[in-house]
């Protein structure tokens, strides 16, 4: 039974959302000016773009279903989110800024390659991001199909067709060209929704004394680090790889890392590390919390991942749950439509037009991005349909095996000279192949130690053996990584392209226009 | 003993990490004013 007084307003936010999208389109006259000059984006709206589009369905769906299976140990995934985009900023930004710039590279897969020069980098590179941000995208569906089914009482199947269609033609049609606006209004939104709901549950359950003394009457195993029965006691190298997967792991990710690099140095920079943790304060821990409230106010939940939405449409006037919903919805959105045309300029630009022996035009080549974006979709509606893997699950999965590939990798290009081609392909292959195995045969529970630790550890093993039995990089790779590593002056030129393009997205499509501006005159 | 109806030991572990993450924020804040104020000032002296 369709419930239209939440329906109404879950349509009438996402309407919203398009026509902020129109109007910013028609008010930046023109798609070469918004990509490629005259942006003034700030701090602010800079900062609430990097939030809404890390904190995807993951936060809305996957944390609070970890709170409620696992209780307060799956506050350790919290911890490390908390300071992800801060460390990717303090470690890696100014230097993996620098060093792109000297080398005129634009996107984080072209980077790998200028950094160590072998066509087998960006070959591996591109191939280990299309499946893994296709996994991640895959997530963002299912959380679309449940978000949906929640919000219309329609079967799963439906909503998930449903919601992968609405993503895949938003991001078909160029939903990209409002998305640092949209996201804007999405995080305010989604921070506001999540705050709002945590108040009304703990109104319900008597504030967090009551939260907690509940939570312990029915079992005090859920207040433990250690997970509910104790199941991780003792795992210090399950908890350590919890922490460290979303607080170092965002410098492995291509879509973030090109994110935190496109800030305008340096003012906006500082004041977007201020916005980022104050964000943080007000949405990373709430989603888990309402996980575990979930164990108190709805304890015969049959799918944990829908605890947000049942809390919402349990505790919230339905007009309010409604929008929260819409902002679940819009959440996943712009996570997804980033990804997919980032996948799809991976293909194009990295694989198609880089390997292929004919010239490829770039009407080709859109072509290639785009079939690739609908591949996507029609491949995780049969994934998704099938048998879905929980958001949690997958998320975690995705994440981790993109963060062993690209981490070491793009912290060794910056810090370590002596860091080559070899030693690089050694620590992608070694470090996602190593995530795989580990979460595919359920190492684990075995070893007692986290897929992204034993990941991250091969990788960087895998770095340093291969770096040292081979040869050492040219020196022109050498002279370039001291050179930007001495470089003082904030980033102009190459970089300036890329930086005023707050997306992986807009910095192809910058590319796509000023060659094809270059090849009209 | 314990803080909220929470374990006080349990409670620092996991809230315990955003003053920590405020703190790091900071001294990130002021490493970046004092490297721009260095780099403006070799600046000035390079622009002569």
């Amino acid at each position: 039974m369709v419930n239209y007084s939440i329906v109404a307003p879950f349509i009438v936010y996402l309407l919203i959302l398009l026509a902020i999208g129109i109007i910013a389109n028609r008010y930046l006259v023109d798609l070469e000016g918004y990509l490629l000059g005259g942006r003034g984006l700030g701090a602010g709206v800079t900062a609430l773009t990097l939030q809404s589009t890390s904190m995807s369905g993951f936060m809305f769906l996957g944390a609070p279903s970890m709170a409620f299976r696992q209780g307060v140990w799956a506050l350790w995934y919290a911890i490390g989110d908390f300071g992800g985009g801060l460390v990717n900023l303090a470690v890696l930004g100014r230097g993996l800024r620098q060093l792109s710039e000297t080398f005129g590279s634009l996107t984080p897969i072209e980077y790998l390659e200028d950094r160590y020069p072998h066509p087998s980098i960006r070959a591996v590179g591109s191939l280990i991001s299309i499946v893994f941000l296709s996994a991640y995208v895959f997530a963002q569906f299912i959380a679309a199909g449940k978000a949906l089914e929640s919000v219309t009482g329609l079967p799963y199947i439906y909503g998930l067709l449903l919601g992968t269609s609405i993503i895949v033609l938003y991001t078909f049609f160029g939903g990209y060209l409002a998305v640092a606006w949209t996201d804007t209004l999405q995080a305010i939104v989604m921070a506001l929704g999540i705050n709002i709901l945590l108040a009304a549950v703990l109104m319900e359950v008597g504030g967090f004394t009551g939260l907690f003394s509940s939570i312990a009457s029915q079992d005090p195993t859920y207040l433990s680090v250690w997970g509910q029965g104790f199941q991780h006691a003792g795992a210090f190298g399950v908890v350590i790889g919890a922490v460290l997967l979303y607080s170092i792991g965002y410098m492995g990710i291509p879509h973030a890392v090109v994110r935190h690099l496109s800030m305008e140095e340096s003012d906006t920079a500082k004041s977007a590390i201020g916005i980022n943790v104050f964000f943080n304060t007000f949405f990373v821990y709430q989603p888990y919390i309402l996980g575990l409230a979930a164990i108190v106010l709805l304890p015969s939940l049959n799918d944990p991942e829908m605890a947000i939405p049942q809390l919402a449409l349990t505790l919230l006037p339905t007009a309010v749950a409604g929008i929260l919903l819409a902002a679940l919805m819009a959440a996943v959105m712009s996570t997804a439509d980033s990804i997919l045309i980032m996948a799809g300029s991976i293909l194009s630009r990295d694989i198609v037009q880089r390997f292929s022996s004919r010239e490829i035009s770039d009407e080709r080549a859109f072509l290639y991005s785009r079939a690739l974006v609908v591949g996507i979709g029609v491949l995780g509606i049969v994934v998704a349909a099938y048998q879905p893997p929980s958001v949690s699950d997958l998320v975690i999965f995705a994440f981790g095996a993109l963060a062993c590939a690209f981490l070491v990798p793009n912290v060794a290009g910056v810090y370590w000279t002596r860091a080559n081609w070899q030693g690089a392909l050694a620590a992608m292959i070694g470090g996602s192949g190593t995530n795989i195995i580990w979460t595919a045969a359920g190492l684990q529970s075995m070893t007692a130690v986290h897929p992204f630790l034993a990941g991250i550890v091969i990788s960087t093993v895998g770095m340093v053996v291969f770096s040292l039995i081979t040869e050492p990089p040219d020196t022109d790779v050498i002279n370039a990584v001291q050179t930007a590593r001495k470089s003082v002056d904030a980033p102009t030129g190459t970089v300036k392209q890329s930086t005023d393009s707050l997306a992986p997205e807009a910095t192809a499509i910058a590319t796509h226009l000023s060659e094809k501006s270059l090849a009209d005159n | 003993m314990g803080v909220f109806g929470m374990p006080t030991g349990t409670f620092v572990l996991i809230f315990g990490w955003i003053p920590f993450w405020w703190f790091v924020a900071a001294v990130s804040v002021y490493r970046m004013r004092q490297n721009d104020k260095k780099n403006s000032q070799g600046d000035e002296v390079t622009n002569g």
